[in-house]
């Protein structure tokens, strides 16, 4: 943060103070004196001052990252606006310096529309902030456009468009490694997630190790130094080590409260009810998950809110709960609206909907009264049950094998299909077997095994650079598994279409033999 | 109406041709087992399910595992041919092992479906869509009698998948039986890179006679040095666009995902093409350059060269083979595995002679045998049967003598994908 002004000495003095103490403190801290400068410079007869709509811009900025920490998006929606007409004004005045705050609010309206779930209004701020040139040499440019590539990357990984989160993280990285090594770890971390959500688990490894050895080579501010431990813990608690997770949580945790991030702080909680579930403490599992969820919600966390519902569905289904873990699997599901997020949620719900199943069924074979959340069950309802989960696992495997048919040629779409879509695929063909429905079973087996495509949508013969493939492929047609009659998964495909909002196959139909 | 209980023979048994045909496509399991459905192509309506419980190939697939030459991560080329060897180089274990698989992966009712059509004294037809997890599987070298492998019983071929194969854009080239050949034999790859030279001997009477009989039907950039030629991708292409059939071999590697299987030519940086630049010097010819760049491809295709069909290893079966494929194949020959030159058999059949071995077989000719063999598949009206019996000849060989010559290493690599 700078504030260099000409305005008013109490206000370069302010602004001055306002740096020092972001420092240590983070934008909580900053915010008072983000505040005092504000009613000095937000004036009417300020309007078309260089100096005040300059800093106008700088301490709106610094509001609304403040009013994001502690959950109120509301006012960072307020101060990032008015803070945009500033720098916007700023800017019509040819003032140099209104170019990069023109970048940070840019980039934090971005956040805010990603809260909200708005990804191409997200997308469309962080294109016209990469647009947005530095007419004066600012010295914190590169590092905010190692933070503006990692936010469109964040953007991008969240919709599911890995290879091209990848490409950003990259480029961020590239720029890191020139003009800010101190984010170089940063960036390794945020590799590392995206190969985890691929699949690629060797690989994630590979980049944490790397972070954490940078990292520990460098002095890291607070906000780094928690998400850096959050990165650990993710990574602890996929080797099941629960003790390495929960000091990594408690460092990230006490990182985020320091700069009065109350926001990522309520994030890590959802990761405890993961530590508690992994040492086999369901019950505990339940109620922290439950805690961070309301916590989650409390400070605006909707990421966090949908990692401590599904934490929560799962400790639920441990403890034998199934129609609990659907109901809170189903809670996650309303929070994610992007298909990757969608598959991956429902992957977890057509788990729980067939334990249910098997719970009810072993039930009744033990002559009890059906084992259910509430006690009551009739014959009918393991098939129901099974209906059930049938009904969710399907159309979800059909959408987790199409979704590679977003993704360029590469070997994110080979990761995805290899780790994230066969698996669920197994898990709807079990379900079909246990119904004994095997026209399905058929139809779903030759739909997985004609996905192969070469057909292009848009080929580029240049040479391409690292995992981005530059190849789109056309999606696969639909397959015909028996020579009459329609497609028995037809209603999969349909649900599909209306669940996810894509198409499981294009409308041509070939034979499978 | 589709059934989980296989029906009885009777129910494929009624066939009017010389040739019952049946496709058997195999999906992997989350657990290590195996989802099998297969149909005869005379009774497309009566499809069969089949599923394989891990305990079931587990064993089998363990004791297969190190038979497969190819490179493990961290192992060199050296040691992954030597772990084979001691397999594939040793006619008790190889036979050991050809027997466990057979037993694990082909379900008894298609067994029985195949008996009652041999019984009648018809050669069946099996078209195999392996899963990833089978992708290196040596169908025709499964061994299911004594002295009696697949390849004895039925003519057997890869499978593409329905989407390739099938695909409404995909329009097969029409055979040319006496047309060009263009044969790209040991092409020289810019740049001397470690790992890019010949893999012939310098000098191969048996392919240089194979290619000199191909009379002016043979196509080459270089006549002076046609088993060391100078083509890149610009002239492949033009060669290709009017060929009878396409014969390569040469280097293949393996790339992160399918359509990143790398064809190696004499193509330098200038290059167009989207694979990067290998020291400096030589870009790879990628599958995805060949299967979305236009490229018109004859009718036959060759690629005997390290897992040049190595599709099915991938999630998205989209390599070599279904590029050539895609662009007009109606066969492509292709190698499961890395394949060993003939130098590199001589030291492998060298590691496993005893203190008191006397004589050896060497020089051996495995992999020249190899290319002429699928040669004259390709010659032939039927590719698929013509390799079938040079691989049935070998395996009688191999059987009756444990030559390292007849090693499977080499032939029951080699496989056919039409259609």
């Amino acid at each position: 943060m700078s504030g260099a002004v000409d305005l008013d000495g109490d206000v370069n003095a302010l602004a001055a103070r306002m740096t020092e103490v972001y420092e240590r403190g983070g934008y909580a801290a900053a915010e008072p004196y983000a505040e005092r400068i504000l009613a000095k410079v937000d004036r009417w007869y300020l309007r078309s001052h260089p100096d005040a709509l300059y800093l106008r811009a700088h301490v709106r900025h610094a509001l609304s990252q403040a009013a994001t920490d502690r959950g109120d998006h509301d006012a960072a929606r307020r101060h990032v606006a008015d803070g945009l007409k500033a720098a916007t004004a700023a800017g019509r005045l040819r003032d140099g310096r209104a170019a990069f705050e023109l970048v940070m609010l840019l980039m934090a309206r971005a956040d805010l529309h990603l809260s909200a779930g708005d990804r191409a209004a997200a997308a469309a701020d962080y294109d016209a902030a990469l647009d947005v040139d530095d007419p004066l040499g600012h010295p914190m440019w590169a590092e905010a456009q190692v933070h503006l590539r990692l936010g469109r990357g964040w953007a991008r990984q969240r919709s599911g468009e890995l290879d091209l989160a990848e490409a950003d993280v990259r480029a961020a990285l590239d720029l890191a490694s020139e003009h800010e090594p101190r984010l170089v770890s940063l960036c390794l971390d945020r590799l590392a997630m995206i190969r985890r959500l691929a699949g690629a688990t060797d690989a994630a490894v590979h980049h944490v190790r790397a972070a954490e050895a940078v990292a520990a080579t460098q002095p890291l501010d607070a906000a780094r130094r928690g998400e850096r431990a959050r990165h650990a813990a993710s990574l602890a608690l996929e080797q099941g080590d629960a003790d390495a997770a929960e000091r990594h949580l408690d460092e990230a945790e006490r990182q985020f409260l320091e700069v009065g991030n109350q926001r990522q702080a309520a994030g890590v909680a959802a990761a405890r009810a993961e530590v508690l579930r992994l040492r086999g403490d369901t019950d505990g599992a339940i109620r922290e998950a439950r805690r961070a969820a309301e916590r989650c919600r409390t400070w605006g966390e909707p990421v966090g809110e949908t990692e401590a519902c599904t934490v929560l569905g799962l400790a639920l289904d441990d403890a034998g709960r199934s129609e609990d873990a659907l109901a809170a699997h189903d809670r996650a599901r309303a929070l994610v609206t992007e298909p990757v997020e969608l598959v991956r949620v429902d992957v977890r719900r057509a788990v729980a909907a067939y334990n249910a199943f098997v719970r009810r069924a072993n039930a009744l074979r033990s002559g009890g009264t059906g084992g259910t959340d509430d006690g009551s069950s009739s014959d009918d309802e393991p098939a129901a049950a099974l209906d059930r989960a049938i009904d969710i696992a399907v159309p979800c495997a059909l959408a987790a094998d199409a979704i590679r048919f977003g993704m360029p040629a590469g070997d994110f779409r080979e990761s995805w299909t290899a780790e994230a879509a066969r698996p669920v695929v197994d898990s709807a063909l079990r379900m079909l077997t246990a119904a004994g429905r095997a026209d399905e079973i058929l139809d779903l087996l030759e739909h997985v095994a004609a996905s192969a495509a070469l057909e292009p949508l848009r080929a580029d013969p240049r040479t391409s650079q690292d995992v981005v493939g530059l190849d789109l492929l056309a999606t696969p047609p639909r397959v015909r598994s028996m020579p009459d009659g329609d497609s028995p998964l037809e209603w999969a495909a349909r649900a599909v279409r209306e669940r996810y909002g894509f198409e499981a196959r294009s409308p041509e139909v070939v034979d499978a033999w | 109406m589709v059934s989980l209980t296989v029906p009885g023979v009777q129910d494929v048994a009624e066939h009017a041709g010389t040739r019952p045909t049946v496709q058997v496509k195999y999906v992997d399991t989350n657990s290590g087992g195996l989802w099998v459905t297969w149909r005869w192509e005379h009774a497309l309506d009566r499809p069969r399910l089949w599923g394989i419980q891990p305990a079931q190939v587990a064993g089998a697939l363990a004791a297969f595992r190190p038979a497969v030459p190819d490179p493990a991560a961290g192992e060199s080329l050296r040691d992954a041919m030597l772990r084979s060897w001691r397999v594939l180089g040793d006619l008790d274990r190889e036979k050991e092992v050809a027997w466990a698989l057979a037993g694990a992966l082909l379900p008894q009712p298609l067994g029985a479906e195949l008996n009652h059509f041999l019984e009648r004294s018809l050669r069946p037809h099996l078209r195999i869509q392996a899963s990833a997890a089978l992708a290196t599987v040596p169908w025709e070298a499964l061994r299911v009698d004594e002295g009696e492998r697949v390849v004895h019983l039925a003519d057997v071929s890869m499978l593409l998948p329905a989407s390739v194969r099938n695909a409404p854009t995909r329009a097969v080239t029409p055979p040319r039986p006496a047309g060009p050949v263009v044969a790209t034999v040991n092409p020289v790859v810019p740049g001397a890179i470690d790992g890019f030279g010949p893999v012939t001997r310098r000098s191969e009477p048996l392919v240089e006679r194979m290619l000199a009989g191909l009379g002016d039907r043979l196509r080459v950039t270089t006549p002076e040095a046609p088993v060391r030629s100078l083509v890149n991708r610009d002239q492949l292409r033009t060669l290709l666009a009017d060929a009878g059939r396409f014969l390569y071999v040469g280097h293949v590697t393996q790339g992160a995902h399918a359509l990143g299987t790398s064809l190696h030519l004499t193509d330098g940086p200038e290059a167009h093409g989207r694979a990067t630049l290998v020291g400096g010097t030589h870009r790879p010819l990628l599958a995805s350059d060949v299967a979305l760049d236009g490229w018109v491809v004859p009718s036959r295709v060759a690629l005997v060269a390290c897992a040049s069909g190595g599709d099915a290893g991938y999630a998205d079966p989209t390599g070599l083979v279904a590029a050539f494929a895609s662009r007009g194949a109606e066969h492509v020959t292709a190698a499961r595995w890395t394949l060993p030159t003939d130098v590199g058999i001589e030291m492998l059949a060298a590691s496993s002679l005893g203190p008191a071995s006397t004589e050896s077989s060497a020089p051996y000719e495995n992999l020249a045998r190899a290319i002429v063999a699928v040669d004259a598949a390709h010659e032939a009206d039927d590719p698929v049967a013509a390799l079938g019996a040079w691989q049935r000849e070998q395996a009688d060989a191999w059987e009756r003598t444990g030559d390292p010559a007849y090693s499977p290493v080499v032939w029951a690599a080699l496989t056919t994908a039409w259609g």
